[in-house]
């Protein structure tokens, strides 16, 4: 065995699922393998925000649905929504909620820029990955 | 609990053929689909067929298939009022059939409180025993090496440690000596706790040349509860079925008639709800069947049930869990003929039964009278690495045993799939084997005659 082949990490994948390793590491020449057990845990956290480009408008970034729930503008009905459309935001700045059952998960606009389209509306269930936010990216100030 | 309840709109949380098995039912019944799939499964047969498929995360099924709440909220979402979850996955978490009832979905299958209660090893045994269904000498939960090494030593070696909320084979191990018992406790326990949260463990006295016979049950909101004949499942390699047949070849009449009232008296006994399968060992030196456990799901195996009754199993899950009566008596449900399965993955039989998960470049299923192909897979699928190998299912159907042995030949033969490594080689040499024909095998047959010491 000089390098790591495809069915050398199937066979490891297998001999890793099979034992009471947590985690392998090998080096062999020039390949690298590296393979960790997830914890198992069952209540995942948020996943991270995700902002693709738009073919053809290089300002443009979707912030799209970090899990499937329900899309809330604010934290409770009848509360003014977190953000307008036209609206600057940072980062940070939090942007609406996710609500999956009686949870509720803050949505991190995860870029700077301006709110150009709020792609759905309040309390309507959203898929994982689905666009909410349409965002102008502008790395300068205000 | 007599209610009836009207669905129409139906969510499958589940993904790969059973999806598409359970789409095919609903449609027949007239209802709507709604199939709940991954990133990973966004382009694939179930979410092509259902009338909507919605993505509910990321492609690892601890992050979607796995996930409560969010399954519950697609359907709420999607306003489908009913959750059928296939096998596998949620089927047997009592948690997703009470997040149903507290948010007024029907859940296709029994109650929590019967996955509960069934889903503990433990405690299922003792039913049986109480009702007087023999269960393979064994021990109640066993907590120190000390202790198991008494109960080892009544048992007499070979044992097999098993899981409380075991299933699958995981957290199994088969004992041989005394001096190996420590070591295999341990494993066993650990692995038990990274598969079930649960690291409980029991012992059974371990039987080398047993069948493993389980008998299919239905029951209904109105209290009917029948059985459907039993299941032959003994050829399993690492306690994984491959080959299925109904009926059991070995079974006398007489004997066939125990086992299912055996069966029957512990589903009426838990009132039973939906489908389920108690499972039985045959113990072929001694001529004594022990009850194993109880399955509170439709099984992967339910096909040959259904080719030689005629009964389609999926769609009386449906029916009965809208509060229908069953829609057939004991006394109307018989047997016609013999039916084979063989279940296909893309794993590689020369290499350890590795999975061979890349995109299918050609695809050619065998066709004809007596065969069903229940599958998910089409010409250009890539099969995700991360959920199980399951390519389709074939099921041959004959006037008697060989009949159906000789179609399934054909059928494999003329399955034709290039791309990915198949088991379809392993299945055309295990149905040339005079013993198989002979029906003389076991559970570790397999492992003992096909497959060297450092593959099994």
């Amino acid at each position: 065995m000089k390098t790591i082949t495809q069915k050398h990490v199937l066979e490891f994948l297998n001999i890793l699922k099979e034992s009471r390793i947590e985690e392998l590491r090998l080096e062999l020449g020039n390949s690298k393998f590296h393979a960790k057990k997830s914890s198992g845990e069952k209540d995942v956290p948020p996943m991270a925000i995700s902002s693709e480009a738009i073919p053809g408008h290089k300002n443009l970034r979707l912030i799209m649905a970090p899990r499937l729930g329900f899309f809330r503008q604010a934290a409770n009905p009848g509360d003014p929504p977190l953000v307008k459309c036209g609206q600057w935001v940072r980062e940070d700045s939090p942007m609406g909620f996710i609500q999956v059952l009686e949870k509720i998960y803050p949505i991190p606009a995860g870029i700077q820029g301006r709110i150009a389209q709020i792609c759905v509306e309040d309390g309507k269930m959203v898929e994982y990955r689905q666009p909410l936010f349409l965002v102008e990216e502008n790395q300068g100030k205000e | 609990m007599n209610k009836k309840k009207n669905f129409s709109r139906v969510l499958i949380a589940n993904r790969g053929e059973i999806a598409v098995r359970i789409i095919r039912a609903c449609q027949e019944l007239g209802l709507e689909t709604i199939a709940a799939v991954s990133e990973a499964d966004k382009d694939s047969l179930p979410a092509r067929r259902a009338g909507r498929a919605i993505c509910i995360g990321p492609p690892q099924p601890i992050k979607s298939y796995l996930q409560v709440d969010t399954i519950i909220s697609a359907a709420l979402g999607t306003g489908a009022e009913a959750i059928h979850p296939g096998y596998g996955f949620l089927a047997e978490q009592p948690e997703l059939a009470e997040a149903c009832d507290r948010y007024g979905l029907v859940f296709i299958g029994p109650r929590p409180e019967q996955i509960r209660k069934m889903g503990d090893k433990i405690w299922a045994r003792k039913i049986a025993r109480d009702l007087g269904v023999p269960v393979i000498p064994g021990s109640e939960q066993v907590q120190k090496a000390e202790e198991a090494g008494e109960v080892a030593h009544k048992l007499g070696y070979p044992i097999l440690i098993k899981a409380a909320a075991g299933g699958g084979g995981r957290g199994m191990k088969v004992v041989r000596n005394a001096a190996d018992l420590k070591f295999f406790l341990s494993e066993a326990g650990a692995e038990a706790h990274a598969a079930f949260g649960d690291n409980r463990l029991y012992m059974e006295k371990y039987v080398a040349n047993a069948r493993h016979i389980e008998v299919q049950i239905m029951g209904d909101q109105q209290g009917n509860i029948v059985h459907l004949f039993e299941r032959d499942c003994s050829l399993q390699r690492r306690h994984q079925k491959m080959v299925e047949e109904a009926p059991c070849p070995m079974l006398t009449p007489e004997l066939r008639q125990e086992i299912c009232g055996a069966a029957l008296s512990i589903a009426r006994n838990i009132k039973y709800l939906n489908a389920g399968t108690i499972e039985f060992i045959w113990d072929q030196d001694q001529e004594i069947f022990y009850f194993l456990e109880m399955n509170t799901r439709i099984q992967v195996e339910h096909p040959v049930t259904e080719m030689i009754t005629g009964v389609d199993l999926v769609r009386e899950q449906i029916r009965v869990a809208g509060g229908e009566e069953l829609s057939f008596r004991q006394d109307e449900i018989r047997t016609e003929g013999h039916a084979i399965e063989c279940r296909i993955n893309a794993e590689s039989p020369g290499s350890g039964f590795l999975p061979c998960p890349g995109q299918i470049r050609e695809w050619r299923p065998p066709d004809g009278p007596n065969l069903r192909v229940d599958t998910h897979c089409y010409p250009g699928y890539s099969v995700p690495p991360y959920y199980d190998s399951l390519l389709a299912k074939i099921i041959s159907k004959g006037g008697n045993r060989l009949e159906a042995i000789e179609t399934m030949q054909r059928a494999l033969a003329n399955f034709h799939v290039e791309g990915v490594d198949t088991t379809i080689p392993f299945y055309q040499s295990l149905l040339k084997k005079p013993e198989y024909h002979a029906g003389a095998i076991y559970t570790g047959w397999i492992e003992n005659n096909m497959i060297s010491s450092k593959d099994a």
